[in-house]
Formats: structure tokens, sequence, C-alpha cells
């Protein structure tokens, strides 16, 4: 009996997809690209963001504790020799 | 290079070598749109349901298009990633339900917006029977019955070996022959 009936299955008429289906999808996947590159964006602009800060943060630090404060390389205006 | 004349897996590594959504996609698209509607709508039985999941089979297709390795072809992992997409959709709507706490009346006139009940008929009928099975196993017999997929494919797509695949498959047939083995 339970093979017949699942072979009734295919008898299932299928609609085919809907007319806008590549538009919709082209648009969803815009959408979806879009969406990743912005928090992509949020995050690798966020970290050097937050680095930056966090160096300026310990620089401050030491520069309190220990009345020094030597920039690296890169780190802006090299004092006149 | 004309996209027509590759074969799928040829044309998913030209797909993977594309900045974008270009030729290659494109035609890729165009070669599974039907198949993957198919698999979509057996397996969610809507309309609705099936467009967004089958929009959705296609976005991860082309997120993922660099990661195909080729062990098999690229149809079975198409068909995989379709299946997955289904299942997923389908056990967070089983999870929505739940929560709203609907009543199996109100799922069965939910479905199928656009089918006339007229025709929808039997088949109706067959489908609610297949909703005492785990979403996997229904989607099995789906496949295997509906839509003739052998069990070597359904073994690939769904990660199991032959012979595992052929017993699910088989106790899932006993389980609704069980269960409305009286009623028929």
């Amino acid at each position: 009996m339970a093979t017949d009936l699942f072979e009734r299955l295919a008898d299932l008429p299928i609609p085919a997809p809907p007319p806008t289906f590549n538009k919709a999808l082209h648009q969803r996947l815009n959408n979806r690209l879009l969406a990743g590159q912005l928090l992509d964006l949020a995050v690798r602009g966020f970290g050097f963001a937050l680095w930056h800060l966090a160096r300026a943060g310990v620089g401050l630090l030491t520069l309190t504790l220990t009345g020094k404060f030597e920039p690296r390389s890169g780190d802006g205006p090299r004092p006149a020799p | 290079m004309n996209v027509t004349e590759l074969n799928d897996e040829e044309l998913a590594a030209a797909a993977a070598r594309e900045g974008s959504d270009g030729p290659a996609f494109v035609a890729l698209v165009e070669r599974f749109r039907q198949r993957v509607w198919q698999i979509c709508y057996r397996l969610l039985d809507n309309e609705h349901d099936a467009n967004d999941a089958a929009q959705e089979v296609f976005v991860r297709l082309f997120l993922n298009r660099g990661k195909f390795e080729g062990r098999s072809k690229y149809s079975t992992w198409v068909h995989g990633v379709a299946v997955r997409t289904c299942l997923t959709i389908r056990r967070g709507r089983g999870r929505r339900r739940k929560h709203e706490n609907t009543t199996s009346d109100d799922s069965i006139d939910g479905r199928a917006p656009g089918r006339p009940a007229a025709e929808a008929g039997l088949s109706l009928d067959l489908m609610q029977m297949l909703e005492i099975l785990d979403e996997e196993d229904r989607a099995m017999l789906i496949l295997k019955y509906a839509e003739s997929y052998s069990h070597e494919e359904l073994a690939e797509i769904f990660g199991l070996s032959v012979s595992a695949c052929k017993m699910r498959i088989s106790r899932a047939c006993d389980k609704v022959q069980k269960h409305f083995g009286d009623q028929k």
C-alpha cells in the first residue's frame, strides 16, 4: 500500500516559478551583498578606531605614570633633530 | 566564452571566478531555477515559502560559489543546498507555529494559497499524512517518490550511507503505513 500511496506524490501539480523570480533574486542578492559590505566596513572601521584609541589611552597612561612618551615611528611628525 | 556550452561544473568554476553575479552565475540560475523551485515547492508545499526558499538557495550558492570542491556532481551539491535551506525554513516555521500554538487546521488553511482545494485534493491529504514524520524523513520520502531521486543521490544530499538512507525511507514508509493503515 505504502509504495503506491507515495508514488501518488508525483501527481501533485507544481506551479511555474513566478515571472519576477530573477528580478527579485538579483534584488535580494544585491541587498545581501550591500549588508555584508556595510557590516564588514563597520567591523573593520570599528576595529581600526578602537586600535588607535587604545594606543592613545596607553600613551596617556604612560605619560601620566612615567612623565615620558616616545611615539613610535609612523605615529605623527617626528621632532626636529 | 559561451556559457551555454559549459557543463555544470565548468560553469560553477566560471561563476566562482566572477567578482559579481556575471554571465556564468546568471546562466547557473537559469539552468537550475526550475529544479530548485520544484524541490522547494515540494518540500514547503506553499508558493510563497517556495519562492523565498528558492531565492535564498541561489543567494547561498552565490555567496559560497568558491566552496564547491567537486567531490560530487554540482547538481547534487545544489540540490543539497536547496534541501537544507527548505529544512531550515520548515524548522523555523514549526518553531513559530509551536510558539503561536496554532491548531493543525490553521496550518492546512494557510497552505498553498494559490492552489484550488479540488485540485489539491488527495495530494494535500498525502502531504498532511507526511507531517507525522520528522523533517528529514519527510524530505527524503518526497524527493524519492515525487522527484524520483535514487538512493545514492539521496545519500549524498543527506550525508548518509546508501544503506542508512534505504533504511530511513523504509522506516518512514512503515511509520506512515502504521499510523494511517486503518484509515486507508
